[in-house]
């Protein structure tokens, strides 16, 4: 068990976590990474993996270059903050998290602290479902690893299903206006895909949905296929 | 109290935020909750929304249980309410109802109030927000169970963030009632939450903006 604790709030969490940071906007975003991840650029025991959407992790590297006024490109260098990427398979978007993160912690990185901000229904990104089969998942698959991931999700631009769905149900935690306090609506991960996941709203056969659904609006789309 | 199957136990009095997702399963939770207190000659039920809201609750509970529930209504055991653009007023449009039907002796009153959001016969949102969290201190002295639905389908996320978890001790979704650990007590969501909410401060910044960065009083109720 590792103890994680934050720049300039008074949280300190235990790794492994995962907890969703719910955030109003870009400006809110830049202060909770900079809180988040300071201490790992002032501890050199410490690494950092930036995730999320294609271009995200750039875009939040640069977040945090402006938030603590450095290049960090020499960190990048020397593989101690790692640029990764989700991807619209799944599998592949889970393998993008776990190969860096245990490569970081096999160097003997502690803690290890990952963000990565959910996004929901783009192109070039994991459908709906399948993204919240993969938030589902993370929190196993990092059992016993000294690392603490916060997925970031923007309630000014994300709709409310990618909350209740993803940052509520697949998080243990969450991290409001800074109150990092359990989530009621979590469910580990087995129960999420035994009992939730195949029953998401808006998968239901065209005859039980609501016609009246904001997803009517949106272009047909089936399933996508798993390799699982 | 916290239940998973079957029909939840709600405390007495308690404030619920219904999470659901699209009109079915609206339909489903409210006439369950509904149901519960019509064969209960000794509990009273108040619908609640936008004008014809309540109307469109009844029709549907009595297509549920099969007849006419006009005697329930004109003998004032089911009472029909209606929102406002004026939160002040809105609010007394809860409490009156309330009062009247405590004071005709009902050990409990079922309130269903369907949330909207940004809607032209609601209060604005900011203003909504306020209403919710105050309906906490206004209900702890009444006997009664108020059940918010929020529909995810609709609402933006941030109704589900600043207004069902932020101002509900509890929380019923997929038909679980849970305690709810986002809540934020009246007093602090009032003094601290509701003055700070992100697109109220968003619309100050574009206002000091447009007025070419000079600054003054930003938008918001002011409550």
């Amino acid at each position: 068990m590792r103890q994680v604790r934050f720049a300039r709030s008074e949280q300190v969490l235990t790794a492994p976590e995962h907890f969703a940071l719910v955030h109003h906007g870009e400006e809110e975003l830049r202060e909770k990474l900079f809180d988040f991840l300071r201490p790992a650029l002032d501890d050199p025991k410490q690494a950092i993996y930036l995730c999320g959407p294609p271009g995200w992790a750039s875009r939040l590297l640069g977040h945090l270059e402006t938030s603590v006024g450095r290049d960090l490109r020499p960190l990048v260098a020397e593989r101690r903050i790692i640029l990764g990427h989700g991807d619209r398979d799944v599998d592949q978007q889970l393998q993008n998290l776990l190969d860096p993160v245990r490569e970081l912690c096999e160097r003997g990185f502690s803690p290890v602290r990952v963000a990565g901000p959910a996004d929901w229904d783009v192109p070039g990104y994991a459908a709906p479902e399948d993204f919240l089969w993969y938030e589902s998942r993370v929190l196993p698959s990092i059992e016993g690893l000294p690392v603490t991931i916060m997925c970031t999700y923007d309630a000014a631009r994300l709709p409310a299903s990618a909350l209740l769905y993803g940052a509520f149900e697949t998080h243990s935690h969450t991290l409001i206006d800074g109150v990092f306090s359990e989530s009621a609506s979590f469910l580990p991960a087995d129960r999420y895909l035994k009992t939730r996941l195949i029953h998401l709203p808006w998968l239901a056969p065209d005859e039980l949905r609501d016609v009246s659904s904001t997803w009517e609006d949106r272009p047909a789309r089936g399933r996508r296929s798993r390799k699982r | 109290m916290i239940a998973s199957s079957g029909a939840p136990a709600y405390p007495v009095p308690s404030h619920v935020a219904l999470l659901h997702y699209g009109e079915s399963e609206l339909r489903d939770a409210v006439s369950e909750f509904l149901l519960a207190g019509l064969d209960r000659p000794n509990e009273a039920l108040f619908c609640f929304g936008e004008p014809g809201v309540g109307e469109r609750l009844l029709r549907n509970l009595e297509s549920r249980v099969g007849r006419d529930l006009s005697p329930d209504y004109r003998a004032g055991r089911i009472v029909l309410g209606t929102a406002d653009p004026d939160v002040d007023r809105q609010l007394e449009n809860v409490i009156a109802p309330l009062e009247a039907l405590r004071a005709s002796g009902f050990a409990l009153v079922r309130f269903v109030g369907i949330v909207a959001w940004n809607a032209p016969d609601f209060p604005p949102p900011e203003d909504f927000l306020w209403f919710e969290s105050k309906l906490n201190e206004i209900i702890s002295g009444f006997p009664v169970i108020g059940l918010c639905p929020y529909d995810v389908a609709r609402m933006p996320a941030r109704a589900i963030v600043y207004g069902a978890l932020e101002t509900h001790p509890f929380v019923l979704s997929g038909g679980t009632l849970r305690q709810n650990p986002q809540f934020i007590a009246p007093d602090r969501y009032l003094r601290e939450r509701l003055v700070a909410l992100p697109w109220l401060q968003d619309d100050g910044r574009a206002a000091i903006q447009a007025r070419g960065g000079r600054t003054g009083i930003p938008a918001g109720s002011g409550r």
